[in-house]
């Protein structure tokens, strides 16, 4: 049987190894690094494929759960698991442009921020998941500040501030939880969720909202992301929009299903993602510098995925779960070659970037993860917002989707503006790409084209969406 | 006006949280025993999770602190995240306070004579005090982490009393690092001799002695080293280049 608590182990176990590595030789930081990726990218795909027979409970210390802590992992939570590993291996490939020192710390951090963001997918234990959301946001923070200019500085005070806040609020909820029921166990907690007293269930439950919803971008939460993302290195940017803000969401939707089991409407939450969407869709239209265009881009679709876990029937949570799928994909594409433009064009500012994209090992790519990001079939990003849509239409929320459509029409108003830049002839020589920028972005676009010209196996996966609702791993 | 608007919001924050929590009972009001549920065995047992520690820590871990107990072998996982943040933060502020060949150095005046006698005296007692708690942190209240920032104290001192001491960056980051090893490594022994992760795969001895608790003493030895060169480091890098 393999153990899904290798996912953790391991990146864990590298990150100590790699000051006595960095010891005998500085110059294997970034191939050890990717090999680690590599390896966890196996394990999590082995772990994935156990799950999908059934859901492993991987006990930590030997004592039976409640008592000691017990790794829980679905088929959802194996899916996320290698969504993650997978772009983590990719963007650690493009990680090797990186070149401003102290690059052992640099190695060291992300991998711990895989190791945090792990653990947050695979953890059955309350209080494990905070610990790990510690050690995401810490990993991020050391991160967003890396290239310690004053936008990176700014953006990661931004963080750090609202970060704990959110993770003080998580706590908050945790202690009230134990408070009442003495129990640590998500399902422990969710089988005897009947005991709470009703008014301190509900205070519980909103600060575990809040404060997974910082790191779930949700409005209001979300004003650090645009500074944050625009100070952070270009594959950091890559890391945070596919691997932390995966998990967050992914840890909101087991304190939605599974702790507090609630398998109906949510109309606030609801309400939130539509808020996220709209904030996030309308800013973006308005913004000149391709960064933070895309961090806006990034918080409306963050808000989509919200509003399917909201609406909570079956079909628009499958939505949602394939919305995390391609915007992991989509956005990690975008960000790297985003990268790689301001790297090209010497500025941030879209108006400068004239025929970048028609140089054709950046152009395709790109133009696939838009059009994914857009939602236009055939590529992964359509059957997320399909679905989500479907889930709305089946319980008849017009008003709702009447609004998400909306607001889906801006994002392709500002995308095909983007487009249209970055395709214009021009006069202008850029430098071409190395392979450790268009490798990335050729196997991120392979991806999206392989996943929407094929779904099946996701909606086989997804199949266990139901179980999930229903309170199980 | 602005702080006159400013202290009226967080005055009515600080209402609305105080109404919230005032109707929220915090710790056992009726004494009644808790009963948990175990998901994997699908088992409802009469007893609740704190009482069960409080009954069992000492035969489960061998521990004579049941803290400890709780700490180490129960949530034994949880400190090792825990010792990742702290570890995390050391090598963010690293990160953050890396210092460039041409960063000027900042000039430093002596202490006197008083400091630098006494703290060259105070220094190997401060160390000895600090493994002292993290070696009986199974034993007596204490463990790896306050024995750490003793140790860590011992080092502050010394950088307070001499302008040019510093903590060689080498040392400290393989102390850091073999301590980190240790406990992962700790952890991978349990997987494979029990298939459990974290597993206390030694002999408990007797409770109450130095050599006992199995695997316990190891991890808040390998805990404490790894918190007192961490807090060292943090202290580094915040005191910068010196002259």
């Amino acid at each position: 049987m393999i153990h899904p608590v290798l996912l953790i182990a391991i990146p864990l176990f590298f990150a100590f190894l790699l000051p006595l590595i960095s010891l005998w030789s500085k110059k294997s930081l970034p191939y050890v690094t990717t090999a680690v990726m590599g390896l966890n990218t196996i394990i999590a795909i082995l772990v994935f494929l156990e799950a999908m027979k059934a859901p492993i409970f991987d006990i930590i210390g030997g004592f039976q759960p409640p008592l000691g802590i017990v790794l829980m992992v679905g088929p959802l939570g194996g899916f996320l698991a290698m969504i993650i590993n997978t772009a983590a291996l990719i963007i650690s490939i493009y990680s090797m442009e990186m070149k401003k020192e102290p690059l052992l710390k640099y190695y060291m951090l992300t991998l711990l921020l895989l190791m945090g963001t792990n653990g947050m997918v695979l953890t059955g234990d309350i209080f494990n998941l905070f610990v790990f959301l510690e050690v995401t946001s810490i990993a991020s923070y050391g991160l967003a500040s890396y290239n310690k200019d004053l936008k990176g500085f700014e953006g990661a005070l931004k963080y750090v501030i609202l970060g704990s806040i959110g993770s003080t609020f998580v706590l908050i909820g945790i202690a009230l939880i134990y408070s009442q029921l003495r129990t640590l166990n998500m399902l422990d907690i969710a089988r005897r969720l009947g005991e709470m007293d009703p008014y301190t269930k509900i205070v519980a439950f909103a600060s575990l909202f809040l404060g997974f919803g910082v790191e779930a971008e949700m409005f209001p939460l979300n004003t650090w992301v645009p500074e944050t993302y625009d100070g952070a290195p270009h594959p950091v940017t890559a890391m945070f929009s596919s691997m932390s803000a995966k998990s967050g969401i992914f840890a909101l939707a087991r304190v939605i299903f599974t702790i507090f089991a609630f398998a109906n409407y949510l109309w606030f939450v609801v309400i939130m993602g539509l808020l996220t969407v709209f904030f996030g869709e309308i800013v973006a239209y308005v913004q000149k510098d391709i960064k933070r265009m895309l961090a806006y881009s990034s918080i409306g679709q963050m808000g989509m995925i919200i509003m399917g876990l909201g609406i909570g029937t079956t079909i628009a949570v499958e939505g949602a779960f394939f919305q995390m799928f391609s915007h992991a994909m989509g956005k990690a594409l975008l960000f790297i070659a985003a990268g790689y433009m301001i790297y090209a064009a010497q500025t941030e500012k879209m108006s400068e970037m004239k025929g970048i994209g028609r140089n054709p090992l950046i152009g395709i790519p790109l133009l696939i993860g838009i059009l994914s990001i857009m939602g236009m079939p055939p590529f992964i990003g359509f059957y997320g917002k399909f679905y989500i849509l479907m889930g709305g239409f089946s319980q008849g929320y017009y008003a709702i989707i009447a609004l998400f459509l909306a607001a889906s029409i801006v994002e392709i108003a500002y995308y095909a503006r983007f487009i249209k830049i970055v395709f214009q002839p021009s006069t202008k020589n850029y430098p071409a790409p190395r392979s450790t920028v268009y490798v990335p972005l050729i196997l991120f676009a392979i991806i999206i084209v392989l996943f929407g010209v094929y779904p099946q196996p996701v909606f086989e996966v997804l199949k266990h969406v139901a179980a999930f609702l229903a309170g199980g791993a | 006006m602005k702080r006159a608007v400013a202290a009226i919001l967080a005055i009515l924050i600080f209402i609305v949280l105080g109404l919230a929590f005032a109707k929220i009972p915090f710790g056992n009001v009726n004494l009644e025993d808790y009963h948990y549920y175990n998901p994997i065995q699908d088992k409802q047992t009469s007893d609740s999770v704190p009482a069960h520690y409080l009954k069992e820590g000492k035969n489960e871990t061998g521990s004579t602190n049941i803290v400890t107990a709780v700490v180490v072998d129960y949530r034994g996982f949880d400190t090792l995240g825990e010792v990742t943040v702290l570890f995390l933060a050391s090598t963010g502020v690293g990160s953050v306070m890396y210092i460039f060949e041409k960063e000027k150095r900042r000039k430093v005046r002596r202490a006197n004579a008083v400091v630098e006698t006494a703290s060259k005296l105070l220094f190997g007692f401060i160390i000895l005090f600090g493994a002292y708690i993290f070696v009986h942190g199974h034993l007596t209240p204490g463990g790896g982490f306050p024995g750490g920032a003793v140790i860590a104290s011992s080092f502050l001192l010394l950088y307070l009393a001499y302008p040019k001491f510093h903590a060689e960056h080498k040392s400290l980051n393989v102390a850091e690092s073999l301590a980190g090893l240790t406990f992962v490594g700790v952890g991978l022994i349990g997987l494979l001799v029990a298939s459990y992760f974290l597993y206390n795969f030694l002999p408990f001895g007797l409770p109450t002695y130095l050599f006992s608790a199995g695997v316990i003493p190891i991890i808040y030895v390998a805990v404490g080293v790894k918190v007192g060169s961490e807090l060292t480091g943090i202290v580094d890098a915040m005191m910068g280049v010196r002259e």
